[in-house]
């Protein structure tokens, strides 16, 4: 059975924009809005029906794609990521080159520190490599290492954005005092909701692990979520010099 | 196919991504002016950014249409912070 000609794909993307324009309208004060949410309902009620009641062989569709669907599903969410924080970079940096003012982030925010904490971020980065390095080698010992250290590092990448976090709220750099403020907690808070994601998307495969569910032969969810995890590695590489040191 | 041992590949991109970072912020502390210190570490950064795509999110290995959508998603990210930006940029 091929997916071709199918009305499934372009309904669901539509339901979506009108999901997304219905926020837009309620949050503008009209009830029109509702309609879009509701069409969003429908047509993801609609298609979880369907595929529920659909009976198929794990063959069944044709795929012209020369990788696994799951990592392809997982790629398209990096690229849905990509624009997302472009919006969010873009859009602070406008606000910052636009305001009449702005301060000089050395005497702000703790450059050092950051730094360090860059590279503790881009420690996590090789640890996890290093994970989905030993699991293809069959090593559970190493995944189940690895795991931990890019765990720990993540924590600890989040425990010092903590601490700065309170330095500035302290020193009256709040989100609602200032635009420079309210754009570095924006920018900074959504990576770090990103960072706690990961986390928990890695506590979860370490429980897998202590099970010895990854093999040689079966280790795709540590793929997936390696791919995530240097997405947001790379997300701070950038935003990073963007705040910080530029 | 056996796996190829790539640990020494990663702990080398490691050490790139840590040098250049150090780099980075080392050109702050340099007497260069601020349009030049902000190309060279806007540039470094996209270096960093593309060594992981390429090394340990394996880019380099996967097959053409994947780095062709990649590409087009950089592009249309670039694009829009350009048009978020732009409109309020003086030269």
């Amino acid at each position: 059975m091929s997916a071709h000609g199918d009305i499934w794909p372009p309904l669901i993307g539509l339901s979506l924009g009108s999901f997304g324009y219905g926020l837009l309208l309620l949050a503008k004060g009209s009830m029109y809005g509702l309609a879009g949410i509701f069409f969003f309902i429908i047509a993801m009620g609609g298609f979880t029906l369907k595929e529920i009641r659909t009976k198929r062989d794990k063959d069944s569709y044709e795929s012209s794609l020369p990788i696994d669907h799951p990592k392809f599903a997982m790629w398209l969410f990096l690229f849905s990521e990509v624009i997302f924080f472009s919006s969010l970079i873009g859009s602070s940096y406008g606000i910052r080159v636009h305001a009449q003012s702005w301060p000089i982030a050395s005497q702000v925010l703790n450059v050092p520190i950051t730094a360090f904490n860059t590279f503790v971020l881009i420690c996590s980065s090789l640890t996890m490599a290093l994970a989905l390095d030993s699991v293809k080698k069959g090593d559970n010992n190493g995944l189940k290492k690895y795991l931990m250290l890019t765990i720990l590092l993540g924590l600890t990448f989040l425990g010092i954005k903590l601490f700065e976090y309170s330095h500035l709220l302290s020193e009256g750099y709040a989100p609602a005092k200032s635009l420079f403020a309210t754009t570095y907690f924006v920018q900074t808070g959504f990576h770090g909701l990103h960072v706690l994601g990961g986390i928990i998307a890695m506590l979860f495969l370490l429980g897998k692990a202590q099970k010895n569910h990854f093999t040689k032969e079966n280790h795709d969810y540590v793929e997936y979520t390696g791919l995530y995890w240097h997405f947001v590695d790379i997300v701070w590489i950038l935003l990073f010099p963007i705040i910080y040191l530029i | 196919m056996e796996h190829k041992d790539m640990r020494k590949t990663y702990i080398s991109i490691w050490a790139a991504l840590a040098a250049i970072t150090g780099l980075e912020l080392a050109i702050t502390y340099t007497g260069l002016s601020k349009v030049l210190q902000t190309m060279a570490i806007a540039g470094l950064s996209v270096a960093k950014a593309l060594m992981v795509i390429a090394f340990f999110m394996h880019m380099l290995h996967e097959p053409k249409q994947l780095k062709y959508m990649a590409l087009a998603s950089l592009a249309l990210g670039s694009i829009l912070a350009f048009f978020l930006i732009a409109p309020h940029a003086s030269l």
